[in-house]
């Protein structure tokens, strides 16, 4: 190849850079621009050649940036100059910018130089401003929230309390003197004390689950859902409810919350099988929408599908309280917590026939589910 | 709001509905015990290193504290770190009585050395059994802290 050759290839890298590329001799002058550097700070190459590259730094920065490049010029390597702070770039036109600047040692012919790319970062640092900006914003929405829940749980129940105990010490004590009406009337405001504690209550598990922090560990789901069984075995009563527990596989979850989960889902399949005089409960794995599935089945009272998608939705409620009671704010919790964990739920059922729940745990498997995701 | 002492009982409570609720309770369960009624936080030091309003108080200290935590000025916790801190009131059993079951508080109030800490039921009735059992256990089962453990250590003996 011959020397023209090469110069040409040379200064056509040089200029096809997408950084703008300056070289400084020893003394600091600009010895080589591409046509990027003219573009950037908007001046003409020879304005630039042969002048002192401070020209290009506003003056409140100039004495530290020669000094900077003094420093350099006693050790240099291939570094980014001045890393983690913001350089600043001057124009012609007096406007400024911040720059980033990658610094690299170059020697020719017994002279050394350092070749300087430059890259004007504003956009990145808007952006990051932005960035900034918008995680400031959420911390603050979470302290609220926090504030909020907070405020609920002391304020909000202490009003509750005093209604209800002023409330049943009229009952207690004053029953006589009350009509049959009156008592009703007082049965009436104590019910819906009682209801909107539950509410809140609910409402602050609810906010609760959203922020406790997760535990993982490889849990045996077997044993978990045996565990909850136990239990509501006990706390339905003599009830005929036949239970079936398929094999269920280890997990890794979160046991505390994934215990929350079959609790939840289970004492739903108790509750609306209360009708029947042989319940019948079914927990399992199966494949359905192309995901390794766990499901809970019952063959309870059920509901239209058309309804499904209320269904995980806060506070509400397919069925009437005096039929079934709740407050509508269980699936929204079991929800929350598949969905924590990277899973799905989604439901099949049919009025008066019952309902399956179908869950996934992790996100490998809930990839192709494609039902209602948390 | 307090008849003049001694009292077995300090309650610091702002809330006049739950001030009402907490002395009917007690009187329901039959328990006699003289309650001193504060309404904010400082009001209470106040009352416990007789300063302030009561810096001529001369009675005993009283034999429990139940303190609510959302209180006025100086807020429970604050109350119950001071009483904590300093030597004379610590061994004062300082029972927390309170709406919340905020895990934030309950950690809180343990760090600070509470003695009891009990949410309060929405249920009267459940909150008369509760104010029974606080009552007959640190006014009648617990044995409280001697004289002398109520003055500050080096002092004359």
């Amino acid at each position: 190849m011959k020397r023209a050759q090469l110069d040409s290839i040379s200064r056509g890298l040089l200029e096809s850079a997408p950084d703008a590329m300056v070289v400084v001799d020893g003394e600091g002058r600009m010895v080589m621009v591409d046509a990027q550097m003219e573009r950037l700070f908007g001046y003409p190459r020879q304005e630039l050649l042969g002048e002192a590259i401070e020209k290009l730094v506003p003056a409140r920065f100039a004495a530290e940036h020669r000094r900077q490049r003094a420093d350099y010029a006693a050790s240099p390597r291939v570094r980014t100059m001045g890393a983690g702070l913001n350089l600043i770039g001057l124009r012609k036109d007096g406007s400024e910018f911040p720059a980033e600047i990658s610094l690299s040692p170059l020697a020719a012919q017994g002279e050394k130089f350092v070749v300087a790319a430059i890259r004007d970062v504003t956009e990145r640092t808007r952006e990051q401003r932005e960035i900034q900006a918008l995680n400031d914003e959420l911390a603050e929405r979470i302290r609220e929230l926090e504030a909020f829940s907070y405020s609920v749980s002391h304020d909000l129940r202490a009003p509750l309390r005093q209604i209800a105990g002023f409330a049943q010490i009229l009952q207690q004590e004053h029953g006589g003197a009350l009509n049959e009406d009156a008592r009703h009337c007082l049965e009436r405001v104590v019910q819906g004390v009682e209801s909107m504690d539950r509410l809140t209550q609910d409402l602050l598990d609810l906010a609760r689950i959203g922020r406790k922090e997760m535990r993982l560990e490889v849990t045996n789901l077997q044993r978990l859902v045996e565990e909850v069984v136990a239990e509501l075995r006990r706390e339905a009563g003599p009830r005929t409810i036949e239970w079936t527990i398929g094999e269920l596989p280890f997990a890794e979850c979160d046991p505390g919350l994934m215990r929350q989960v079959f609790v939840n889902l289970l004492a739903n399949a108790v509750k609306f099988t209360r009708p029947r005089e042989a319940a019948v409960i079914e927990v399992g794995t199966t494949q359905a929408r192309g995901a390794n599935c766990i499901f809970v089945r019952d063959n309870g009272v059920g509901f239209n599908m058309k309804h499904a998608d209320q269904l995980f939705r806060v506070f509400r409620r397919l069925h009437r309280a005096e039929d079934f009671e709740g407050t509508g704010v269980g699936l929204a919790i079991v929800q929350r917590i598949l969905g924590r964990h990277g899973g799905a739920i989604w439901v099949d059922a049919e009025l008066n026939r019952g309902a399956t729940f179908y869950f996934t745990i992790s996100p490998q498997t809930a990839a192709t589910a494609t039902g209602i995701s948390a | 709001m307090s008849d003049a002492g001694p009292h077995d009982i300090l309650l610091a409570e702002d809330n006049t509905s739950d001030i009402e609720l907490t002395l009917r309770a007690l009187k329901a369960e039959q328990l006699t015990a003289a309650v001193a009624v504060v309404r904010d936080g400082e009001e209470a030091l106040d009352y416990l290193f007789r300063r302030g309003a009561f810096a001529g108080r001369s009675d005993p200290q009283p034999r429990l504290i139940l303190l609510d935590l959302k209180l006025p000025r100086l807020d429970g916790l604050a109350v119950l770190r001071a009483v904590k801190q300093n030597e004379a009131t610590r061994p004062i059993p300082v029972v927390v009585l309170t709406s919340s079951m905020e895990r934030g508080d309950l950690t809180a109030s343990y760090r600070l050395g509470v003695n009891s800490y009990v949410q309060k039921p929405l249920d009267f009735h459940q909150f008369r059994g509760l104010m029974r059992r606080i009552g007959e256990y640190w006014l009648g089962v617990n044995q409280p802290p001697p004289e002398e453990a109520l003055r500050s250590e080096g002092g004359p003996s």
